[in-house]
């Protein structure tokens, strides 16, 4: 090959056409790129003053699009998170999770504990300047009721409210549903039961207001980006929408009734997926709080930077009624029994969750006197596994065989490692081989509704709001949410008592007798309570997470000495 | 060269009423629902899916779903409180669009380079160090490089932007990134490919009718070279235009890529349909205009194809 010998210097730059060729060529390329830079102007996003910029802004990571604006449909975190921030209901958490009144001066109880009756305060509007008014609140909150609305959350409201259910069901009316507007200052709700941690419930985002006027308005566009939505809370949306990928941008809303107490100008949400880059970014500077997860939660557990809380989440395995071998007390005991939490949290989850042995987490605060529910009750499942050996041997002489049992989890990478984990405790502690059965998430949710499963590990469940009963009424024997086919009727007697209950005190015993039928009766299996973790600057004080609705609450932030 | 192209376009139209219905169809398999929050009692769940349409027969739901398709209404997400589709893939699709056009150029100009490098200097230190390049380029994942590039080349070292897609400053290195890939096949098959022709008898007769070494290989060699580079880049371009997963998760950069893989996890139906759509247009189309250039490259295909 002759070729093979020239030399490449030549090649390339020794002959007139050989040089115009190339040069051609990358002229050709470099007016592309230059082209494209001018042409790609518009795909930038403008520069939203985001990263460091602003010493009066606040960098936070939501991760994730924003996926409903409307209050009535909204289900997901982030979107709670913005509309807690930009939307004031009748009550607000204050920074001790406890109710305050917000866009109400306060509220009326009746005597019965039934009837609240809550008057606004003077002068609140929206960001558009009119008024806030009762009617606004009771449009929204019938909105979430309503059949057509088709909202996901619709039981927060319609459990309590009366008449709501039968609205719902398409078999009442809106004028049945016991939600009054005497004036345009007064809201007056009858409620089904006697739910003292009701006040609680009006700061959840599905119980803001929303203007019929407003909503009508803007049809189909409402609630779809910044400027087809309108502000009665601390902070209005200036730049973003639904599905945007771009920076959400909150600034301070000049119309809201305490803006002397809203400290932070501008709040940048900033949408970075990926967890390593979002810890970078904070390194960096240009994101102000960082949420931690995995083995990160481990390395900067000492840093000066970390926070961590434990969730009122609990994980926990539901086992089904309907199969023949967990009829048996002593096979569901032992399976409840046959594993270490303590393991379970430290080395295998390892992100600071805690070990669970009973179904109401530690942090739901309400209880009898000042103890937590969780403090009066302590521990339901012994945290020593030797005595599940015994228990499943005997359920086994008692069935007359051995059970082959299938246990269902979800196809993450950490639910994997819990199912071996578990699957490896009970063959040691119980001498039993269980079957591990993965699927996704959504089907895995499917499967445990039809009651088609055993021994479910798929889900948890996080409280709707701070009151034992957001976990123990999943297990009434006509819970649409019990998939475990346990009734019990004590424990039903129990439980509706407690609803009826106005008595606080009484209301509690009942619940205190109720929760340990759970453990005897082997009904499900806790796991574990889970955490939130991360990491912030030093200079963003006042950062307030909430266990209820939306989170964090930039109502109370502030920076200070960046 | 028209009725071959018009042939080209029914087919084309073809596979596309193939591609939808069979990913409606497939789609219907995914377990569960877009509803599937587990606060959601059975009956409200029934209630939900009524009021979307999940619950008509099989058939009618197809039918409505191809009405709208034609009309090009991919529907409305299910994720994103019913915002239109559309809106979804106009706003991020030219995001995706810009970087992996960006991401293309330079890949196939340093390809190119590389290749003819190793080409031309056949056996030498250079051609090794291309090869070793383009190896490492082929064989190290995105998701090792990006994240690598971003944290020694933007964190450590500070010579860009880390994250976002603010300016065309912040697009360089995820663009850099795309085209490592790009550059290393290109290379590759420049290489391989000109080393094949080069042993041609009509660049020995090229040479022996006196042209210098430079013009053979400018004129004859890299043009014959391109047929087979061609078969690769479109389709590579076709998917590098509608957005890469990994590289826009890392450097937080709202194109449509990381978008497909979210709707499928979450059953956004529409979404699956409408980035599934957009991905075989896209792909379709780039077959089309790959076999227009192979009759530019080479005008015996399209004589071929003319007689068809």
């Amino acid at each position: 090959m002759a070729i093979k010998r020239v030399r490449p210097s030549k090649v390339l730059l020794g002959t007139q056409l050989s040089r115009r060729d190339f040069l051609k060529m990358s002229g050709t390329g470099l007016a592309g790129v230059a082209l494209l830079g001018t042409a790609g102007c518009g795909v930038f996003e403008q520069s939203s003053g985001g990263g460091s910029g602003g010493g009066d802004a606040l960098n936070v990571n939501f991760a994730t699009e924003i996926h409903y604006l409307d209050s009535a449909l909204a289900t997901d975190e982030i979107s709670f998170q913005v509309l807690v921030n930009t939307m004031e209901g009748l009550y607000r958490l204050d920074p001790d999770q406890k109710p305050v009144p917000a866009a109400a001066e306060g509220a009326e109880v009746s005597d019965d504990g039934l009837t609240y009756t809550f008057t606004l305060r003077d002068g609140m509007q929206w960001s558009n300047g009119d008024p806030v008014t009762s009617q606004d609140y009771r449009y929204a909150w019938l909105k979430v009721v309503n059949p057509d609305t088709a909202s996901e959350y619709s039981a927060l409201i319609y459990t309590f409210v009366q008449g709501a259910a039968e609205y719902n069901a398409g078999e009442g009316s809106a004028e049945g549903v016991a939600i009054e507007t005497p004036d345009d200052k007064t809201l007056r709700v009858t409620l089904v039961s006697k739910s003292p941690f009701f006040l609680q419930l009006t700061s959840f985002p599905l119980y803001f207001p929303q203007q019929q006027k407003y909503v009508e308005q803007q049809g189909d566009d409402y609630a779809q980006d910044a400027d087809t939505l309108i502000y009665n809370g601390p902070y209005v949306m200036t730049q973003g929408g639904v599905g945007a990928g771009g920076t959400t941008v909150l600034g301070k809303n000049d119309h809201y009734w305490d803006k002397a107490n809203v400290a932070v100008q501008r709040i940048n949400g900033r949408i970075v997926k990926d967890t390593d880059t979002a810890l970078n970014l904070y390194e960096a500077g240009e994101l102000d709080i960082t949420g931690l997860f995995g083995d990160k939660v481990a390395k900067y557990e000492d840093s000066p930077q970390f926070y961590r809380r434990v969730e009122p989440t609990t994980f926990y395995g539901e086992l089904n009624h309907d199969v023949p071998a967990l009829t048996n007390l002593n096979i569901r005991r032992a399976l409840m029994t046959g594993f270490d939490r303590k393991i379970l949290t430290e080395q295998i989850l390892a992100d600071g969750s805690e070990p669970a042995y009973a179904l109401v987490p530690p942090a739901i605060t309400p209880g009898p006197g000042d103890q937590t529910f969780r403090q009066a009750l302590g521990d339901l499942v012994p945290t020593d596994t030797s005595g599940a050996r015994q228990l499943w041997e005997q359920g086994v002489e008692e069935l007359g065989e051995t059970p082959r049992l299938k246990m269902l989890f979800d196809d993450s990478s950490i639910s994997r490692d819990i199912a071996t984990f578990i699957q490896g405790q009970y063959k040691e502690n119980l001498g039993a081989d269980l079957e591990i059965e993965t699927t996704t998430f959504e089907a895995g949710l499917a499967r445990v509704q039809k009651k088609d499963y055993q021994v479910s590990f798929v889900s948890g469940w996080g409280a709707d709001y701070n009151d034992p009963m957001t976990f123990l009424d999943l297990f009434l024997s006509d819970s649409p949410l019990n998939n475990t086919s346990w009734a019990n009727e004590r424990y039903d007697e129990l439980i509706n008592g407690a609803m009826q209950e106005g008595d606080q005190h009484k209301r509690m015993q009942m619940m205190l007798e109720a929760e340990p039928i759970l453990f005897d009766e082997a009904v499900m299996i806790p796991e574990y309570y889970s955490t939130a973790a991360g990491r912030k600057k030093p200079y963003f004080k006042g950062f307030v997470p909430h266990d209820f609705g939306g989170s964090p609450d930039f109502k109370y932030a502030s920076i200070e000495g960046k | 060269m028209f009725s071959y192209t018009l042939k080209r376009l029914v087919n084309a139209f073809v596979i596309l009423v193939v591609i939808a219905t069979a990913t409606w169809f497939l789609m219907q398999l995914l377990p569960g629902s877009p509803f599937n929050d587990q606060k959601l009692t059975p009956e409200a769940r029934a209630q939900i899916e009524a009021e979307y349409g999940l619950d008509d027969p099989l058939l009618v739901q197809y039918a409505r779903y191809m009405v709208n398709l034609a009309q090009g209404d991919l529907g409305n997400s299910y994720q994103y409180s019913g915002k239109p589709v559309m809106e979804i893939i106009l706003e991020r699709l030219p995001v995706s669009a810009f970087l992996g056009t960006q991401a293309m150029v330079l890949g196939v100009i340093g390809g190119l380079l590389l290749g003819v490098i190793g080409a031309v200097r056949h056996n030498s230190l250079a051609d090794s160090g291309a090869a070793f390049l383009a190896v490492l380029g082929v064989s190290i994942p995105d998701f090792v490089l990006a994240p690598l590039a971003q944290y020694w080349l933007a964190f450590q070292l500070g010579l860009f932007p880390p994250a976002f897609f603010e300016s065309w400053w912040h697009s360089v290195l995820p663009s850099i990134v795309l085209s490592i890939e790009i550059a290393a096949v290109v290379a590759t098959f420049t290489r391989t490919e000109m080393l094949e022709v080069l042993s041609q008898d009509y660049v020995t007769l090229a040479r022996a009718k006196g042209l210098s070494k430079v013009a053979v290989v400018a004129r004859h060699v890299l043009r014959n070279s391109m047929i087979p580079l061609i078969t690769i880049i479109v389709p590579l371009a076709a998917a590098l235009l509608t957005g890469t997963l990994i590289v826009e998760t890392v450097f937080a950069i709202p194109g449509i890529g990381e978008q497909f893989v979210r709707s499928i996890q979450v059953n956004d139906y529409s979404m699956i349909v409408g980035t599934t759509m957009l991905f075989s247009v896209f792909f379709v189309a780039s077959y089309l205009i790959q076999d227009i250039l192979y009759g530019i490259v080479d005008p015996r295909i399209r004589v071929a194809g003319h007689r068809e």
